[in-house]
């Protein structure tokens, strides 16, 4: 069966949102875990080639 | 185990020490106010507002229905990356840093002029901006010099604030913040509850356009610079991370979450607009559409309080946007980046702001639309006036997405060389997904660079091109073999203490 425009401008909004909540969600899951991590462990600051 | 009581100010001035630089500015911003900062610039009642128009006019609702998370989705990639180098390197400089230190002083220092020229061109359009819809509400004529004289008097105060201190500014960013929400609250309630509204499917589904000399499809990419405008200032969280508490995370998180919230809260505020349309042809028609939706669907006095609520989420976008781009003035100053150096790095002892830098910025902020009036003066038969917002916006966008990318790009390549590991990053890291993050943001920015200089928006390209040419030429003639990138301000820990005392004093 043949979608409608509407049907098809309706699955894509949707489509969007859903995609725009897990990359936000997952991105900063993933940022809160490397901060978690971060303070047990020791690391230095980038300072550039030469003096890193 | 328990852990030490932490004291996260002398560990974020310990990590300063290790890039060279003391602890000049007051270090006063929480997790909170650094948030409010970028999520202040980014203005959702300031970006998706003033050029509504231009997105309607493009593509019609479906603009604002799929455009929106559309532009959402490539920017939550851009702001993590550049969350990421934030957490690194902890600098008010920046993306001017960053690429310093990853591509040495060449990029460093066309990063920082190219992020100066979008952030001039973001506080001119905010405020500008603001005046258009300041004016008419003050009851004045909608002239140019009318617009002018509010646009400067605008400025004014944003410079005078500035210059008083980072207390006053902050507990003013922090109210920004919960004002746009609330702003954004009045708005959609007022339009859920008192104006006639179109059905849902129609957000989806109603492609409309002015433009008539292209596809739509390419008219609605085109039409995205409502979006993409919008989410752009972030990079403040980074310009303030010098006077931020836990800077190396608070910062990171700042920049995050305001497009993550912005998103969602825009998003929202945009559907509800649209939705009141009652005419689109008479909307997209109006000098500007979203005044027009409001006294249409509103009616007068109503319309007039809401339009004062956007008007005053818009002075504070241009408070928060001098703040920002005045700590990218004295950081890039402080590196003997641009001419009168020595003047745009002081401190001044009593606020401990930069305040030439603030007052730096006012002043070229308002040179620009001066300039783009005497252009139209002298070119009337070539040049309309009403282009030449989008060509700002457009200017703003570009030159502060090409800032973003530059050390993105570098840092990809410094990964590729095995220079940047991952004892490289900072607390706040995407770990393995950093390299395809990175990439993603890195297409999205080529894409939308090409994309916002092509017709209709090719006055942006010219304006841009002939600005980039001026400052090659500026490079080649005075920089060039001179410009070292950012200089350690004292070669130990016992130097910069002694002149963090002397500030104390």
């Amino acid at each position: 069966m043949a979608l409608s425009m509407e049907q098809y401008g309706i699955i894509l909004g949707a489509s969007l949102l859903v995609s725009v909540s897990v990359c936000a969600w997952l991105l900063g899951a993933k940022a809160h875990a490397a901060v978690r991590r971060f303070r047990e462990e020791h690391h230095e600051s980038f300072l550039g080639p030469r003096r890193s | 185990m328990m852990n030490p009581p932490e004291q996260p100010t002398d560990r974020d001035k310990e990590v300063l020490h290790q890039f060279g630089y003391a602890q000049q500015l007051l270090r006063e911003m929480g997790g909170f106010s650094n948030f409010a900062i970028s999520f202040s610039i980014i203005s959702i009642l300031t970006g998706a507002v003033t050029l509504y128009g231009v997105g309607l006019n493009a593509g019609g609702p479906v603009l604002m229905s799929i455009g929106w998370p559309l532009v959402t989705l490539f920017v939550l990639f851009v702001a993590a990356s550049l969350a990421e180098l934030a957490s690194a390197i902890p600098t008010s400089g920046a993306l001017y840093h960053w690429a310093s230190l990853l591509g040495g002083p060449t990029w460093g220092w066309i990063t920082a002029w190219l992020n100066l020229i979008g952030l001039i061109a973001a506080i001119a359009g905010i405020d500008y901006g603001c005046a258009q819809f300041m004016t008419p509400l003050l009851g004045l004529k909608e002239t140019p010099q009318n617009f002018m004289s509010v646009f400067g008097a605008l400025l004014l105060t944003h410079a005078i604030l500035n210059h008083i201190g980072i207390r006053t500014v902050a507990r003013l960013n922090d109210f920004s913040a919960v004002y746009h929400i609330v702003g954004v609250a009045v708005v959609v309630v007022a339009l859920a509850f008192f104006a006639p509204k179109q059905p849902v499917s129609w957000l989806f589904t109603k492609t409309f356009t002015t433009v008539t000399n292209q596809p739509y499809w390419f008219a609605f990419l085109g039409g995205l610079l409502q979006a993409q405008w919008t989410y752009t200032g972030y990079d403040a969280s980074a310009h303030t991370i010098e006077e931020t508490k836990n800077a190396r995370v608070s910062a990171p998180w700042g920049m995050y979450l305001s497009v993550v919230i912005s998103g969602v809260i825009g998003y929202v505020m945009l559907l509800f607009v649209t939705l009141a349309i009652k005419d689109l042809g008479a909307t997209a028609a109006a000098a500007n559409p979203f005044i027009y939706i409001f006294e249409q669907a509103l009616g007068g006095t109503f319309g007039r309080v809401v339009l004062w609520i956007v008007t005053l989420a818009m002075w504070f976008c241009g408070l928060s946007c001098v703040t920002s781009t005045s700590r990218m003035i004295f950081a890039f100053a402080r590196d003997n980046g641009m001419p009168l150096s020595s003047v745009f790095a002081k401190v001044s002892r009593h606020y401990r702001t930069p305040a030439a830098a603030v007052w730096l910025a006012s002043i070229l902020s308002f040179m620009l639309p001066c300039l783009i009036l005497a252009l139209v003066a002298a070119f009337p038969k070539r040049l309309d006036f009403s282009k030449l917002y989008p060509a700002v916006t457009g200017i703003s966008t570009i030159g502060l997405y090409l800032s973003y990318g530059i050390p993105l790009l570098l840092k990809v390549r410094a990964m590729r060389q095995g220079i940047w590991t991952s004892r490289a990053n900072g607390p706040w890291s995407l770990g393995a997904w950093s390299g395809p993050v990175n990439v993603i943001a890195l297409i999205w920015i080529a894409f939308i660079t090409v994309l916002f200089v092509l017709p209709p928006n090719d006055l942006t390209g010219y304006i841009f091109a002939g600005t980039f040419l001026a400052l090659i030429i500026f490079y080649v003639a005075r920089v060039r073999g001179r410009f070292r990138g950012p200089v350690a301000q004292a070669s130990s820990d016992a130097e910069l203490l002694k002149m963090e005392a002397e500030l104390e004093k």
